[in-house]
């Protein structure tokens, strides 16, 4: 149906894949997939696949799924919330395999409270209702000191982090 | 000593004079180091306001109002630690330990967009705490985004099911 074929050409995404490029993460500004150990090992690998060819752009992950990731050329790592090792951030920030780009690892930091977080033994609770009290109390949850941690994790790079303001742009982008 | 010094609140794109000192082992040099404060005792409000405001656009625009980076921006979900804390709607604003908290919570992944957007962001790997944070980030993102997650290798209706 040659008529068919004329309109399917149109479409923007063929042209694209005729002309063998196809543009990335077009579907969704924020596209994403999750890297995270509750996923399957086949999900994963397809979302690492997804992420490696920029058919995503985000890859959410946690500290223990990334371990032994190598992503060459990624010019940003984000931390939603710093680890509460040390070495976990440099792990984080220092994957194998970027040693030769230019990376920019921005952490958005609580830097005057504390958040409380789920903190909890999966096994030692399974099939249990968990409980909001600390974990000192018998519960699931304890009081995450960001503050505190950003100290360490300075101390650790021997310097003050600088700070990344993109408050200044609410203004803005509120109008 | 200031590793990186980047100007969010000017309009000229990044030029980054990078300063590194040396001998940091582990951590690769061409790596720089930058932190967004998050202080719900500062922001909660104005961040507060603001999401809901677009949320309200959003929802009376049927469909989203869709213009270049105005997407309305969606609710987050939490990990719900706080949900039956009394730091909702009606306590927004108080300053109890546990509604700061909260606020982190919610603030957090509105200000990644903003963070995302303004250093238009082709790529990033993001790193959350709990698997459970993943997901919620997963779907906030989506959401963010126009609601549709990702399927797949670009498969959609309009192309041959059996593509590959």
């Amino acid at each position: 149906m040659p008529l068919r074929s004329a309109a399917l050409i149109e479409t923007d995404g063929l042209r694209r894949l005729l002309a063998g490029k196809l543009e990335k993460g077009v579907e969704n500004p924020f596209s994403c997939c999750v890297l995270a150990g509750q996923r399957s090992t086949d999900e994963r690998r397809r979302n690492l696949a997804a992420f490696k060819e920029g058919d995503i752009r985000f890859l959410v992950c946690t500290d223990v799924a990334a371990r032994g990731l190598d992503i060459a050329e990624l010019p940003y790592v984000i931390n939603m919330t710093l680890p509460d090792k040390e070495e976990d951030y440099v792990h984080r920030v220092g994957g194998g395999g970027r040693a030769d780009v230019m990376g920019l690892a921005i952490s958005l930091v609580s830097t005057r409270h504390k958040e409380k977080v789920w903190y909890y033994d999966k096994r030692k609770w399974e099939g249990k209702a968990l409980s909001t009290k600390l974990a000192s109390e018998g519960g699931c949850c304890i009081w995450y000191d960001e503050p505190s941690l950003l100290k360490g994790v300075q101390t650790r790079l021997g310097t003050t982090i600088e700070t990344l303001d993109a408050l200044g742009n609410r203004a803005a982008c509120r109008t | 000593m200031p590793l990186i010094a980047v100007d969010l609140k000017g309009e000229e794109s990044l030029s980054p004079p990078y300063l590194l000192p040396k001998g940091k082992e582990h951590v690769p040099e061409t790596v720089h180091h930058v932190i967004v404060p998050v202080d719900p005792s500062a922001e909660m409000s104005a961040e507060m306001s603001a999401s809901d405001e677009a949320h309200g656009r959003g929802g009376g625009g049927g469909g989203g109002g869709g213009g270049d980076g105005a997407l309305p921006r969606p609710k987050v979900t939490t990990d719900g630690v706080h949900a039956s804390d009394a730091v909702g709607v009606a306590k927004r604003g108080s300053a109890s330990i546990e509604s700061y908290s909260e606020a982190i919570k919610r603030l957090k992944p509105h200000m990644l967009l903003q963070v995302v957007e303004r250093l238009q962001m082709t790529q990033a790997i993001i790193f959350c705490r709990t698997n459970l944070d993943c997901d919620n980030l997963e779907a906030f993102l989506n959401a963010a985004g126009g609601g549709r997650a990702f399927k797949g290798m670009l498969v959609k209706g309009v192309e041959n099911p059996t593509a590959c």
